[in-house]
């Protein structure tokens, strides 16, 4: 049982850096639109083929990711 | 007239006139549409190549109206720098950045389509769709693109994008649901850890864990649960502290003495190697009380967004003349002495002089009257009034802090500040409940030490476990947060937390009459005439066909595309006349009409209606009554309110006999006609002595009494300030839903008390065991979930209203 004196803190430090990664999460806006992003993969297709047609905006393409 | 056969509209899915021809090729199928509008729409989808839109919506698109000319040149004066100060944010070197709110956006769909539609566009540099909160925010360069470009460049696709007046509780909201978000989620990970070193304790049964071992597992459950003392459970200190200032006790002082005193109680467990641990009962009630918390703030999120979307700021511009030349300028820059010109059709930015023209105005926004009233020179007029038929060149005579809109504003500043607080239900219950608990377990620590047990201490703080208010501190916003989605649903938005109380509790209903009892719209209630009444009206419709004055709109139903109007000419309060087929026809007062010079106008014309008359070469053909008519649901509301012995008043600023005759049709207890706002808010705040008082208004003079009412409605389509008032927005104008909405809110009353019953039941059950000692921890941690999960359920029900 002495790796459980081991592993106990291991735990604990991954269980912070989870706690970390949602905490960046929700400071960038991650979870501000819940509804949108799962539809998103639909229209993937088409923004590469806009990029090539649009070279000149790369900029805002790259936003909406 | 529809066919049955002919499909709906491909692009919003209303069903399509037998007359129109309108198709556009989707996907190499033609498919039909109901207007023009909704054409425009699909083809630009088409043209920019975007037919993806068609393929993966989920919901069918609103029906597009193209802009009118009026509309566009509000879009330009978006561009103009001193307006843009009011929502866009100045960026790096020549960018801006603007968030917009933009209306009937459904689904991903909606979102991807407007983004496409904008990143063709030069000069942009970022624009991202929200599709959650209705909102798109945008990065341009200024000297590239224009912002009323790019709301012309979301017109196209049939959306309407606004900039619009955040709501002051708004970023609050926000900031206060992401920081619940953040500890709910620390409290979760600490409760799954915590109770994974519990379990190993509670299933300890064989004792084959080594005492070092458990040992170990304390400390490390102790280290757990720090953050949750002192990091998630802050927003219940906060709240407990601010109670107790105030004098008084509410659930979250008992939610906090709960946590504070296990917390103390099992770390001197831990120190000492003796007594009970609580580490898991600590970290799973404070979960479950966050989790609540939790889902109302983020409700209360949700009604801000909304209620900000629908206060669109519109662009208040006028028209200057100095030297002979006219100049836009922002309204609030007016001073005294200028000289604006007002065109018919548009918002009067100013108070102000008329020195030049005579017209129409309708000031029902400010008086509630519903007729027009006629101006001349040297009558004042008053901001944010419509100028009906022609235009007028007004001298301002007053700066914008002096204006009649201004002082109604500060009013109603005043009455919200003033505006009388009602204890909620679970409020006073919390009071016997903290008194309660406390005094148990004070009685228990005293009478097991005078009986001399040793574990005294042990067992007090066990009573406080089995009696902490978990499941009693989750009854009231469980159920709010159910009946608040309900209402949303049925199309009232909620603003305020207690809206469910009070409304459950109120005695007294006031109605303001114009744009609230009755539409604000005149429409032609009988028509005196030798010729067939259909006739009479398409020739009035024809004839007001062009017009924009208020009585216009009663006509627009009658329309006949067989009458051909030319040489039409509106004479300002006269009337108007015009060609129909060959013949001339005048429509309007009796002396225009008829030709007469007397000055003695009939008053034999009752006031709840107005009079107008259609001649032929100066001979009568016809007299039309028009009324402005009372809503078709204002009377099964009114009967509502009096089946539940529930008194009624009309609070109206209008002088006329109309009130009286409003409440004839409608059966009001009581009438209170020709109030000003101050008079209004005078009369709410005697009522309000010794009745609970809901107020009903839409109108800017409605809003002081709105903010110092009990509980307050404004219609949807009413004034922003009224809305911005208002505890609930009726955001379909529909009056049938608030009776639906009182039924839920007594509704929601019953489940609280029974939640209330349940929760303290379940206390008073354990506490016997807990004053025994014979309550071990787990089962006061598995006694608290099971009463929380069932009080969550019973609120559940109130989702059952939901459409």
């Amino acid at each position: 049982m002495n790796i459980l004196l081991m592993l106990i803190p291991v735990a604990l430090i991954l269980v912070t850096i989870a706690v970390w990664f949602f905490f960046w999460a929700i400071k960038s806006e991650q979870f501000d639109d819940l509804d949108r992003q799962g539809a998103n993969i639909l229209f993937d297709e088409d923004l590469h083929e806009q990029k090539k047609q649009q070279p000149t905006s790369p900029k805002a393409n790259d936003s909406e990711k | 007239m529809t066919n049955p056969l002919q499909p709906d509209c491909y692009h919003c899915g209303l069903a399509i006139d037998s007359n129109v021809d309108l198709t556009v090729t989707i996907n190499e199928q033609v498919q039909t549409m109901c207007c023009l509008g909704c054409q425009g729409v699909a083809q630009s989808i088409i043209d920019n190549g975007l037919e993806n839109y068609y393929s993966y919506r989920t919901e069918k698109g609103a029906q597009a109206t193209e802009l009118i000319p009026q509309e566009l040149t509000e879009l330009l004066s978006y561009d103009i720098d001193e307006i843009q100060q009011e929502f866009v944010e100045q960026m790096s070197g020549a960018q801006k950045s603007v968030i917009l709110t933009v209306e009937n956006v459904t689904c991903a769909a909606c979102a991807w389509l407007i983004e496409k539609q904008l990143v063709t566009l030069p000069g942009l540099i970022q624009c991202n769709v929200n599709t959650t909160t209705a909102r798109l925010s945008v990065t341009w360069v200024d000297n590239e693109l224009k912002l009323s470009k790019i709301l012309l460049q979301v017109a196209k696709v049939g959306y309407k994008a606004y900039p619009f007046q955040p709501d002051a509780a708004e970023e609050n909201e926000l900031a206060t649901a992401n920081a619940y978000l953040r500890k709910l989620v620390v409290a979760g990970l600490a409760t799954m850890q915590v109770m994974m070193f519990a379990m190993a304790n509670y299933f300890d049964v064989l004792g084959t864990l080594s005492d070092g071992l458990a040992d170990y597992f304390r400390w490390v459950s102790f280290i757990i649960v720090l953050p949750v003392v002192f990091y998630c459970s802050q927003p219940f200190y906060a709240n407990a502290i601010s109670a107790i200032l105030a004098k008084r006790f509410n659930m979250d002082v008992s939610v906090s003495l709960a946590i504070i005193l296990s917390f103390i109680a099992s770390v001197i467990a831990t120190v000492n190697d003796t007594g009970e641990v609580y580490f898991e009962s600590i970290s799973m009630f404070a979960f479950f009380l966050l989790t609540g918390r939790f889902i109302e703030q983020r409700a209360k999120k949700k009604a801000a967004q909304t209620s900000s979307n629908i206060l669109k700021l519109i662009p208040a511009t006028a028209q200057v003349i100095s030297e002979g030349t006219q100049r836009t300028v922002p309204a609030k820059t007016l001073s005294i002495g200028d000289i604006i010109l007002v065109k018919p059709g548009q918002i009067i930015p100013a108070d102000g002089i008329i020195v030049e023209g005579n017209s129409n105005t309708n000031e029902a926004i400010l008086t509630g009257e519903s007729l027009a009233v006629i101006k001349e020179i040297g009558d004042n007029v008053y901001a944010s009034t419509e100028n009906i038929d022609s235009p007028l060149t007004i001298e301002v005579s007053c700066n914008s802090h002096d204006r009649l809109i201004s002082q109604i504003i500060r009013l109603q500043e005043q009455s919200s500040n003033n505006r009388p607080k009602l204890a909620t239900l679970a409020d006073s219950i919390a009071q016997y409940v903290v008194i309660g608990i406390i005094s148990l377990s004070l009685l228990t620590y005293v009478g097991w030490t005078l009986l001399g047990a040793d574990d005294a201490f042990w067992i007090a703080i066990a009573v406080l476990i089995a009696t902490c208010p978990c499941a009693l501190s989750l009854a009231t916003p469980s159920a709010y947060t159910c009946a608040n989605a309900t209402m949303t649903a049925n199309g009232l938005l909620v603003k305020s937390a207690d809206a469910f109380d009070i409304l459950a509790k109120i005695t007294h209903v006031c109605f303001d009459k114009t744009g609230t009892l009755t539409s604000g719209v005149f429409k032609v209630s009988h028509v005196d005439s030798a010729l067939p009444t259909s006739e009479i009206l398409a020739l009035c419709a024809t004839l007001e066909s062009s017009s924009n004055h208020p009585i216009a709109s009663a006509f627009t139903d009658y329309q006949d595309p067989s009458y051909q109007l030319s040489d039409c000419q509106a004479s300002s309060g006269g009337g108007i006349e015009g060609m129909i087929n060959g013949h001339h026809y005048q429509l309007g007062s009796k002396n225009y009409t008829l030709g007469l010079t007397d000055t003695v106008v009939s008053t034999a014309q009752s006031d709840q209606q107005v009079t107008i008359y259609l001649s032929c070469k100066q001979q009568l053909l016809a007299t039309i009554y028009l009324v402005d008519s009372i809503r078709t649901h204002s009377k099964s509301l009114i009967d509502f309110l009096t089946r539940l012995n529930i008194d009624t008043t009309i609070l109206t600023g209008d002088a006329s006999n109309h009130g009286d005759y409003v409440m004839a049709q409608l059966n009001t207890t009581y009438l209170v006609k020709g109030q000003s706002p101050a008079d209004k808010l005078d009369y709410l705040m005697s009522l309000q002595q010794g009745e609970i008082v809901a107020m009903f208004g839409d109108g800017v003079n409605d809003a002081p009494v709105l903010a110092g009412a009990h509980i307050s409605f404004a219609m949807g389509s009413g004034s922003d300030i009224a809305k911005s008032s208002a505890d609930i927005v009726l955001l379909h104008d529909d009056l049938t839903k608030v009776s639906a909405g009182i039924k839920l809110s007594l509704k929601v009353n019953r489940i609280i008390k029974q939640n209330f019953c349940w929760a303290i039941g379940y206390n008073l059950l354990a506490v016997p065991f807990a004053i025994a000692g014979m309550l071990p921890p787990y089962l006061a941690a598995l006694g608290m979930s099971l009463s929380s999960v069932v009080v969550i359920t019973n609120s559940l029900r109130l989702l059952k209203g939901k459409q």
